[in-house]
Formats: structure tokens, C-alpha cells, sequence
């Protein structure tokens, strides 16, 4: 349990960004074929139909940005930090998020998209059956778990990555993190 | 069994020193007061960490191959180490 919440303090570096990598391409593909994408470093939502490109750099973004998160947040606490261990837990945290796409096996989601009309008229369709509502629930339930999940990948992986040892270290990287996520936010709306 | 050094007063927790020592073939016996190397202040765990870094030519990627841990854990190790004997005031 220990190994698989923090593989940075066990494994090579090298072949867990290996393994990391192989992971990204699996979860990505699967996102684009879910219909999943990322908006943000914690965002998942669904589409209705299949978008390729947007899932593809939705989800480099957002381990693009973690990875630069978690490397100014090192070198500000422990100059020895380095760019592979962010890129790897970077890498690693989205792997819940890749797990949570399974939930749009059926389509619940992309089938709840809102919709805006020709005349401007905005429709939801609402969960209309016992499987869509038990979709729906489980997956706000296992959410709330992979953001727990995250969490403690993240609090455990900064500080073998780090050697923070200090409330202000983590304090650091909160506020990093939920800039990161405001401005990833504001460009992948604007973009 | 191989018995532990101790390094500090079982009593008030002061760092011992040494005051004798003594020749296993002619039984001569040396008595003073010399202070505890730096090493011998350093926990059996942390006396093996140098031993091993020593060992590896001093390259912490080879230890942690060896330890069978990441490098960045042999790092910290030595990080929180190179902190404990500067908190020694050596």
C-alpha cells in the first residue's frame, strides 16, 4: 500500500517514468474514447460526442502544469529537486482520473450534456433511469475518493521529492496549485 | 551478539565521553578524558549509511539501487544526516 502511494520513494526513477508514460497513453486513449476531458489539473468532465485533440492536450496540460506546479514549489523548499520526480508524480496523480472515465461506459454523462439550440435555448436531460441515478451517485462517490487519493499521493510524493518537513512548505504548494488551476481554467476556456 | 555503543548518560541523556581503554593482549589500561568521535555519536543506522555511501564511491544513484529505494530517499537520508551532525555544533 506504502509502494503504491508513494512509488517515488521506492522506484527507479527512470522506469517508473516508464511505466508512467505507458499509463498516459493508455488513460488518454481511454479518455478520448469515454469522451473524457480535462480542463484543468483536477477537472474531469465528459462531451457528447468524441474530441480527440481536446482530450489529448487537455490531459498533457494538466500534467504539463502539475509537473511545473510541484518543480517551482521544490526549487523554492529544496534547490536539489528535480524535474524527473515532479513530471513523475505529475504523471502518476492522474492515473484516479483515467479510472473515473470508466463511469462514461454507457454514455450517462455525454448524454446529460447540456444542449444549446438554435434558439438559444439551453436543454439538460435528467438522469431518467435507476442505472443513469446509480451512475451518477457512485461516481460523485468515487470522486470525492480519487480526490483523497490524490491528495495523499501528493502530500507523500512532494515530500520525498522535497525533504519538506514544514506546514509553510505545503503551504507553498497549495497556493501553487490553485493558481495553477485558475489559470489552466481561464486558458483552456480562452483557447 | 555485537553490543551497541552508547553514546549518551542513561541517567541525564549528556553525551558520554571517553575515559578508558584498554589492550585485549598486554591488558594495559589507558585512562582520561577524550571526547566521542563524530562518527561514534551517529546512530548504527547512520554509521552504515556512511559506510555504504563510502562503499559506492560516494554516488548516492548506486546505493539506491543497492538499498533497493529511490534517489531521491537516499538523498533525503543523507540530507537529514549532513543536518543531525551539523546540529552536533562540530
Amino acid at each position: 500500500m506504502k509502494k503504491l502511494l508513494n512509488p517515488i520513494e521506492f522506484y527507479n526513477d527512470r522506469k517508473l517514468l516508464i511505466v508512467n508514460l505507458i499509463i498516459f497513453a493508455v488513460g488518454t486513449a481511454l479518455a478520448v474514447l469515454l469522451r473524457g476531458v480535462f480542463g484543468s489539473p483536477i477537472d474531469l468532465h465528459f462531451e457528447s460526442e468524441i474530441v480527440l485533440l481536446h482530450s489529448v492536450l487537455g490531459n498533457i496540460t494538466a500534467v504539463l502544469t502539475m509537473m511545473l506546479v510541484l518543480f517551482i514549489a521544490g526549487k523554492i523548499i529544496n534547490r536539489k529537486t528535480r524535474l524527473i520526480d515532479c513530471l513523475n508524480l505529475a504523471l502518476y496523480i492522474r492515473i484516479p482520473y483515467y479510472v473515473l472515465t470508466l463511469w462514461n461506459i454507457l454514455g450517462t454523462f455525454s448524454k446529460m450534456k447540456p444542449v444549446v439550440d438554435n434558439q438559444n435555448k439551453i436543454s439538460v436531460t435528467l438522469p431518467s433511469s435507476t442505472i443513469d441515478v446509480l451512475v451518477l451517485s457512485s461516481f460523485s462517490f468515487f470522486a470525492l475518493v480519487a480526490l483523497v487519493i490524490i491528495g495523499t499521493i501528493v502530500y507523500f510524493g512532494f515530500k520525498t521529492i522535497t525533504n519538506s518537513k514544514k506546514v509553510t512548505d505545503y503551504l507553498i504548494l497549495i497556493v501553487l496549485i490553485i493558481i495553477s488551476i485558475i489559470l489552466s481554467y481561464t486558458l483552456s476556456k480562452n483557447f | 551478539m555485537k553490543s551497541k555503543l552508547p553514546t549518551l548518560c542513561p541517567s541525564c541523556e549528556t553525551l558520554l565521553s571517553v575515559s578508558q581503554l584498554s589492550c585485549e593482549t598486554c591488558q594495559t589500561v589507558v585512562q582520561g578524558n577524550y571526547p566521542l568521535p563524530v562518527f561514534l555519536q551517529l546512530s548504527p543506522k547512520e554509521q552504515e549509511f556512511i559506510l555504504q555511501f563510502f562503499l559506492a564511491s560516494g554516488s548516492l544513484k548506486e546505493m539506491a539501487a543497492q538499498l533497493g529505494i529511490s534517489y531521491p530517499t537516499v538523498r533525503n537520508q543523507l540530507d537529514d544526516m549532513i543536518q543531525h551532525i551539523k546540529d552536533l555544533n562540530i
